[in-house]
């Protein structure tokens, strides 16, 4: 049992990995230059210049001191990605209707509201805060704990707020470049997301005697099967990417770090 | 009369001044928007549903190849690595580029069959060049935001870039073969691309 656990605990971390990873980078994690927040718009128009004109351009967004261990871990991602993750997943998506995946997809979106909302607060985001709050009222009740979305149809779902951002959002570079085993691309600033998960987290609350004595096993099967279940939406847009990409190390760290940026500026 | 005249063509010259700004965003914006209801129109229809998968690929990318710059795409994925390339090599790169692009791409497109299609605004970036908001709204009702990129060229727009959740196309690929020309020759990059572009796309 405790094996299945720990199983189960490694194939959803690999997932937010790949999440933030070749598709994630289109899907779900952000990332920061290591220019300060009121530089992003004097960069921006030089980005463009360098797409025109003079051919130039800062060759990339982030430092990558870590290049070694972070490439050693990328390929073991990868590996566990192709060998465990692609055919379990593909299994998974054989058996499982996308009706029920999308159900718990929402549930899981919708439980981690505190998450989203006490950032949108840390960053001074009334609007979002009040965006967030009604959705998670309409679809804790309307949605059926969750189950539903019915917040997308109202304009209730703003693009979603986390630590790593916030600390952008007051100004904090991304510091440097780092793949984690499992988890996938991040950087410094966006290790802030485990404080994220740590207390803001319901699943992680499970942990705390208090509630009836769930183990942190409990808390990281779940989360497991969350990330897992998020994977098993993206299997189409990681392959495309890997089969479109020449070098995919650079490909995912760049996009990580533009895709951030722009959850940064939202 | 004559003073008339000097009012009337001060008139006509400033009408002339604001209108192009006007027109060419405009432009851009149809430029993108015909031609994707053209394809989504033309994956509709039952005699593009009966076509072999190699078929209906092709009818695709002959859509796409209608709207792309792919020499403008190609000289700013290299950046300044362009001059590297002599001519010939410049021609073949840009050849090869935009094969490997449409696999991808067609592929990509045809995946997406039941997602509707919403377009936003138009953003200048400088003279001659906008960005097209449109958003792919998913069956889970999710917002892909998917930027087009466009530059007008002899009066017609044309995209040079592709923008997905704030990820630029050609400035990721910039970032790849800049990795690769670092410690190879531009011959060596151009081997890759035929190598990936022989590739059978995954089904």
């Amino acid at each position: 049992m405790k094996k299945l656990l720990a199983v189960s605990a490694m194939m959803g971390f690999f997932s937010i990995i790949v999440a933030g990873g070749p598709a994630g980078a289109l899907d779900e994690e952000p990332g920061i230059y290591l220019a300060q927040q009121n530089q992003e718009s004097s960069a921006k128009d030089d980005e463009e210049k360098e797409d025109d004109e003079d051919f130039e351009d800062k060759v990339t967004a982030i430092n990558d001191p870590l290049y070694a261990i972070n490439y050693t871990f990328y390929n073991i991602n990868d590996i566990l990605y192709e060998v465990v993750m692609k055919p379990a997943a593909k299994t998974y998506n054989f058996f499982i209707p996308v009706e029920f995946r999308t159900v718990i997809k929402n549930f899981f979106y919708n439980l981690r509201f505190p998450i989203r909302f006490v950032n949108c607060l840390l960053q001074f985001k009334g609007t979002k805060a009040a965006q967030e709050v009604g959705g998670f009222f309409l679809n804790t009740t309307v949605g059926l704990v969750g189950l539903g979305d019915v917040a997308s149809y109202y304009d209730l779902k703003p693009s979603p707020e986390d630590l790593g951002q916030t600390l952008g959002f007051w100004g904090l570079g991304n510091g440097f470049y780092i793949v984690y085993p499992i988890l996938g691309p991040s950087s410094l600033r966006d290790s802030a997301r485990f404080v994220d998960s740590y207390f803001l987290d319901p699943v992680n609350w499970l942990k705390y005697d208090k509630f009836g004595g769930y183990s942190w096993r409990t808390t990281v099967a779940i989360t497991a099967y969350d990330k897992f279940n998020e994977l098993s939406f993206q299997l189409e847009d990681i392959d495309a990417f890997k089969k479109a990409a020449f070098e995919p190390y650079i490909g995912v760290r760049d996009a990580y770090v533009e895709y951030r940026n722009k959850l940064v500026d939202e | 009369m004559k003073r008339k005249l000097v009012g009337l063509n001060i008139i006509c010259l400033a009408v002339l001044l604001v209108l192009p700004l006007q027109v060419y965003a405009a432009d851009a914006k149809a430029t993108v928007e015909v031609q994707i209801n053209k394809m989504l129109a033309r994956m509709q229809e039952p005699s593009f549903k009966e076509l072999p998968r190699d078929g209906k690929l092709a009818e695709i990318r002959k859509i796409i190849n209608e709207i792309f710059d792919y020499q403008a795409l190609s000289e700013r994925t290299l950046g300044r690595d362009w001059k590297k390339f002599n001519p010939q090599q410049q021609t073949e790169f840009v050849d090869l580029f935009s094969k490997l692009l449409e696999n991808v791409y067609a592929d990509r497109i045809l995946a997406y069959t039941h997602e509707k299609i919403e377009y936003g605004k138009v953003t200048d970036l400088r003279e001659n060049q906008v960005e097209v908001e449109s958003y792919i709204i998913t069956t889970d009702n999710k917002k892909v935001p998917l930027f087009y990129r466009l530059m007008q060229k002899d009066g017609t727009w044309r995209v040079y870039d592709v923008v997905i959740e704030g990820v630029s196309m050609i400035k990721n690929y910039r970032g790849q073969f800049r990795q690769i020309l670092t410690n190879k020759a531009p011959e060596d990059l151009l081997q890759t691309l035929r190598e990936k572009v022989k590739e059978k796309p995954a089904s």
